[in-house]
Parts: structure tokens; sequence; C-alpha cells
């Protein structure tokens, strides 16, 4: 699955909306639900799913879907 | 199912209506781990479908009140969770982060509009302004940690007053900074220290003033530093890992139930698999695995201990299994190494009835409530039945790995209690243990009273064919006391079993204590009047013991009975045998040679028996 695709799936569960479809353009005004709880959500799921962790700087600067991919890109490299 | 999916399906049940099966699906997701978007989820279907949810015969509507020192939504949305699984359907109201003395004061609050029949201060060492000053004396920490705990107090009574809530209060979690490394707990003015006097005090008003939720116990099993993530403190005054918010909640759920007299009475077990691994059926009583056969062998017969454990707790054991009966129960009555006897079983169901039918007539036997028990398997289609015909039995999958069981039932918080009272200890049990203990104590004093105390008891045999697995095994891994580093497949180490000139010993060792069971052998062969030593291994558990000293008496005595008029032993170095590279001097050998490996002789007739604390057993070792 494409880093796309799983961000996707995570989005649809937090946010319990199955036609959600995110693109990178997204951003948290974008989506009214998304807030703090939200972005604790968002950041447990994702370090469950990979295996990674985010620093504090990133939990609380990552309000777009772009450069969620790119991080978690870069972070599933490492 | 997978997570999502029962989440997807009890979604679907609350809104087709039908409540049974929605309880049913809960139940199953609390006692899997749940992220906390999964619970937030659950949470929401709680608030949309509450109606139907109180409606719902068994269950119960409550309303708590969260009094946080710190954020509480997470946390919040895990007690909802667990308290629907065990049917209460939750009402929760919030207090800001960090206002609830301002709450509890306050008469016009929305704590006292809300009207809580639970009240839980949800406060942690995050909200502990001040600690002792360095150097203070123990008495001023003291009187400092009382003072806090009194303001506490005071809120509680307000509580209690206006409302006749029932309180539920955190104790403190160690701090995550230790200022003082290794000092950290020799002061008693340390924060460390402090949160013991806190919790110390705490404690003894447990289950009079209110009932103490246990976040220090709960933050040392998760360990520290993973329940107080720095990281969610800084992002959003998180005072509890979100991460954790699902163990969080278990333990608030069995403390609740605890409280209502909810609590678990009895424990179903299956057999195959569950307590000990392999089929009985097709193993045989000597393939299954149980005991020091095999690491997986202990770790099941760890789980048994566990749970004769519990019985001693008070807890009611039964088993239900697709077994032949006859065959099941030879395991409890003739496997040295089960620990778990029939009579501590107060039913034992083995037939090829359907697993719900079996422990519908176990809780009809004992007279307690389908929802007193809990049933654990390791097969999920068994698992699946008795969940779908007995809902409200906890069922526990016991998949994967036997040394986690003890940890996965124990997460679950299931068999909690408010007190335990001396009955529950049962007597004649602790005072035997008692007076053990004493024993031990009193003669510590030195190594001689010691040993003499632990009535060590031995035996030295040959090896039969039954042994060889666990002979072979611990050729493999023991490197400390390995003479020579030799090591020997099955089929090398039968040569020494079948062949006449050759021969294996192998020693068992048990003590007041424990059943140390197989923990040494010696292979060689005899040629002439010539007895040699191939290698000789031992564990480290029963290093120290005087027990080389009893195995090598024993060895002497096979000589001579094999009328032979000399030992010959080796000594090859491996990287990690240092421990026994004077063994032979300590025997009482004399050394020949030293070039490649050393070589060692010792003569028969001028032996002199070695001093030895372990008492020759006959008969099966046994406890």
């Amino acid at each position: 699955m494409s880093i796309m695709e799983d961000i996707n799936e995570v989005f649809r569960d937090v946010f319990d909306d199955t036609n959600l479809e995110v693109t990178e353009q997204m951003t948290a005004q974008d989506i009214s639900e998304w807030d703090s709880m939200a972005q604790i959500n968002l950041i447990v799921a994702f370090e469950e799913k990979y295996d990674i962790k985010f620093t504090t700087e990133e939990i609380s600067v990552l309000t777009c879907v772009g450069d969620m991919a790119k991080l978690l890109e870069a972070k599933r490299i490492q | 199912m997978d997570k999502s999916n029962l989440i997807k399906t009890f979604s679907d049940c609350l809104a087709s209506g039908s409540v049974a099966d929605a309880m049913s699906y809960i139940r199953n997701l609390s006692v899997i781990y749940l992220l906390p978007s999964d619970m937030q989820k659950i949470s929401r279907l709680i608030d949309r479908y509450r109606d139907v949810l109180s409606s719902f015969s068994s269950n119960k509507s409550l309303k708590i009140a969260v009094l946080g020192g710190f954020t509480t939504s997470v946390i919040v949305n895990a007690i909802k969770t667990h308290l629907l699984a065990e049917g209460w359907v939750v009402e929760s109201y919030e207090s800001e982060y960090d206002l609830y003395k301002i709450e509890v004061l306050d008469a016009s609050s929305g704590l006292y509009a809300f009207q809580p029949e639970v009240v839980l201060f949800a406060t942690g060492t995050v909200n502990i302004e001040e600690f002792p000053l360095a150097g203070s004396t123990a008495g001023q920490v003291t009187a400092m940690a009382e003072t806090l705990v009194e303001q506490f107090r005071d809120l509680w009574e307000i509580v209690k007053e206006k409302t006749g809530a029932t309180i539920i209060q955190h104790n403190f979690e160690y701090p995550v900074e230790q200022l003082l490394s290794r000092l950290e707990f020799k002061y008693s003015w340390s924060h460390s220290k402090y949160v013991e006097t806190l919790n110390n005090i705490l404690w003894q008003m447990d289950s009079r003033e209110m009932y103490l939720l246990d976040i220090f116990g709960s933050s040392v099993r998760c360990g520290l530093t993973r329940w107080l993530d720095s990281r969610w403190w800084y992002f959003g005054k998180f005072g509890i890992n979100p991460e954790l918010s699902w163990e969080y909640g278990r333990m608030f759920a069995g403390l609740h139930c605890a409280i209502a007299g909810k609590s678990k009475k009895c424990l179903v077990v299956d057999l195959d698999n569950t307590l000990w691994g392999g089929i009985v059926g097709d193993d045989g009583i000597e393939g299954i695995q149980i005991g020091n056969i095999s690491a997986t062998g202990e770790a099941y017969s760890g789980f048994c201990r566990y749970i004769k454990e519990l019985r001693k707790r008070g807890i009611i054991l039964a088993v239900c299994s697709k077994n032949d009966s006859e065959q099941a129960k030879e395991v409890f009555l003739k496997h040295s190494e089960m620990p778990l006897k029939l009579d501590d079983f107060a039913c034992f169901c083995c037939n090829w009835q359907s697993k719900s039918e079996n422990i519908a007539s176990i809780a009809e036997h004992l007279n307690i409530g389908m929802d007193s028990l809990v049933f654990v398997d390791d097969n999920p289609v068994e698992c699946a039945e008795v969940s779908r015909t007995l809902p409200e039995v906890a069922v526990i999958e016991m998949d994967g790995d036997p040394a986690y069981f003890i940890e996965k039932l124990e997460k679950l918080h299931l068999f909690n209690q408010l007190e335990i009272t001396r009955e529950d200890l049962g007597r004649t049990d602790s005072y035997l243990q008692r007076g053990k203990v004493e024993s031990l104590r009193k003669s510590a004093l030195n190594l001689e009273g010691f040993l003499e105390s632990l009535c060590m008891a031995g035996r030295v045999d040959v090896a039969t064919e039954n042994d060889l697995p666990r002979i072979c095994q611990m050729f493999n891994k023991t490197n400390q006391f390995n003479l020579t580093g030799r090591k020997y497949d099955t089929s090398n180490l039968s040569e020494y079993i079948l062949n006449t000139s050759k021969f294996c010993l192998c020693s068992k060792l048990c003590d007041k204590f424990a059943d140390y069971g197989l923990v040494s052998a010696i292979t060689g062969e005899i040629s002439e009047d010539i007895l040699r030593i191939d290698n000789w291994i031992m564990s480290c558990r029963v290093f120290s013991r005087t027990f080389e000293q009893f195995i090598f008496n024993h060895l002497v005595n096979y000589a001579s009975e094999m009328n032979c008029s000399t030992i010959c032993g080796e000594f090859i170095r491996t990287v990690r045998n240092n421990y026994v590279a004077d063994l032979f001097k300590k025997l009482g050998f004399r050394m020949i040679d030293s070039n490649d490996s050393e070589r060692w002789y010792l003569a028969v007739e001028s032996f002199e028996s070695l001093k030895t604390y372990v008492k020759v057993f006959q008969g099966a070792v046994k406890k």
C-alpha cells in the first residue's frame, strides 16, 4: 500500500468517515474535527502502524497531509 | 474478526437495535488492545446510542465526573469503553484541566449540576506543587505528606457531602526525573521517596474514605518513562501516555467491578496448549511441554503455578476441555512437574460436548453467576463458541507465547478484591510458609547453616531414554559448569545409555522451596579398571550448594561398583567455564598433564567422601 493509501485508511478510521478522501493539500483547516485530540489519535495510530516515533515538535506542527506523508516516508526508511 | 471489524459490527448492531449482540462484541473488544482512536469511536457510539444501551436489561447507567489534574479526555474514553463491557453505560463530565479544586469548592460548578454517582480525582505527580527540601528529616517528610493528603481528603469530604458519590482517587507515580540518581531511594526527602510516603498514607485510607486507583503499580508495570511519555505532557498536558489508555481503562473497570461486587470468582481453563504445550491425547503424558523439558515447558509450568497461586487467593478453578477425562487427569496425578493437582479444581469437565454447555453446568454446579466466570482457551473457535452462546462469560483467547500468559491475564484486572481477609489467605498455608521463612532467617547467618536449612535432597541415577531430551538440551545450553565443552545430539547420547562400556548419570535436586528436576549429567566410559569422564555439566541454578560433591560421591561409588580403581578427568578451557577450572582439584584429583587440555586422575581406594549438605532422596523427587 502506498503512503497516501495508508494515510487515507488511518484518517478514515480516526475521523470515523468511510467516504473521506485525503489529498496532499489537505490541512487541519479542511477537516473540522481535526483538533488536538484527533492529532493524538493520528499520531498514536501512525506510530503503532509503522513502529516509529514523532518528536514533540513534529506532533505540534504536523497539520498538513502532504507534510505528514513526507515525514512518514522519511521515518519509515530510517 | 479483527479489531476494526469488531468495532464496525458493534456499531451496526447498535444501529439495528440488536443490543444483546452489541454487548457481546464490546466484551470481546475490551479484552484486546485498543488505540485511543478506537475508544473515542466507541465512546461516541455510547453517547449516540445511550438510550437503547441503558434500556437493555442487564445494563445500568452511571454518571462519572472526572476531576483532572491533567487532560483527561483520552482516559474518559477508555473508562466509558471498558465499563460498557462490564454493563455500565457511562455518562461523563470532565472538569477543565487543573481546575478540579475550584470545581469542588464552587457550589454552583458544573460538577454539582451533573449530579455524579462516581467522582474520579485523576491527579498525578505532576500536580504535586511542593516537594520536601533537601535534607528534611523523615518526620518532616511525613508531616508534609500528611498535609497534602489532608487537602485531598477535604475535597473528598465536600464532594461526598454534596453528592453522596463514590470517590476514586489516583495515587502517585514516581517522578520521571530522579535528581539524586543512585541515591534517589536512599533519602526520605528525595522526590521518589516522598511519593512513596504519600502513597502509604493514601493506602491506609483506601476502602474507607475512598478507593485508590493504583497508578503507581500500573506505571511500574508499564515502565515509568513509558507511562508518562514527556512528549504528551508538553504537547497537551496528558499525565498518562495516551498509548496506555487501554491499560488504564482495564484497571479502572477492574476497580469499579470490585467496588460493585462484580469481580470474577472463577477461572475456567482449557488444557491442551493452555496449561501445557501439545495435546495429551496425541503426545502422551511424557510428550507434552511442561516443566524443565524445554523453555516453553517452563513457561507453561510458570502459568500453572500462577493459577495455583490464584486459587490460594480464593479464586475457584475449573477445567473445561475436549479430552479423554482419564487421560487428562493422569497429567495432574502423575506428571512430576505439573504444579496443579486434581483437588485444586472445583470442577473437572473433560468430555466432547460443546464448551458452552460445560461452562453452563460448571456455573450451575458452583452456584455462581455466569458473569463471574473467566474462560481461557488457546482455540479461537472454542472462544467464539463460548462468547456467542454465553455472552456474560469473560472469554480470553490465550494464543501466542505462553511466557506472556500471566501478563495477559493480569492486564485485564479481572480478579480484584477490595480487601484480603485472614480467611482468604487460608490460615494453615500461610502459617506454614511463615515458619519456613523464619527458620531460614535464623540459620542464614552462616553458609553452613543456610545450606542445612534448605533441606536439600538429591539423587543420582543411570540415565534412561526418557531423560534424553532434557540431558541433550542441558548439554547444549550449559556453558559455565561444563568441563570440556563437548556437546551431544540425542543419537550420540543414546550411545552412552545403550553401550555397556559407556555410561551417563543424571542427577536431580529438590529443596524445601522447589523441585529443580534434572539439573546435572555426567557422561563417560569405562575401559578395564579406568573410569574416564567425558563431560560433566550442571545447571547454574544449583551452583554453590555442595551438590557437585554429592554427585561426585555417587560417581566414586559407581566406579567401585564397576570395579574401577582410577577415575580420569579432563578439563578443556572454554570462554565461559572458568567456574569449574579448579573443580577436579577441589574434588581431590591430581593433575598429570596440562598440554592441550588438563588431565586429572583420582585413586578410588584412597577417596574419602566429600562433605555435602544434600541428603539422599529415595523414590521420586518431589516437593
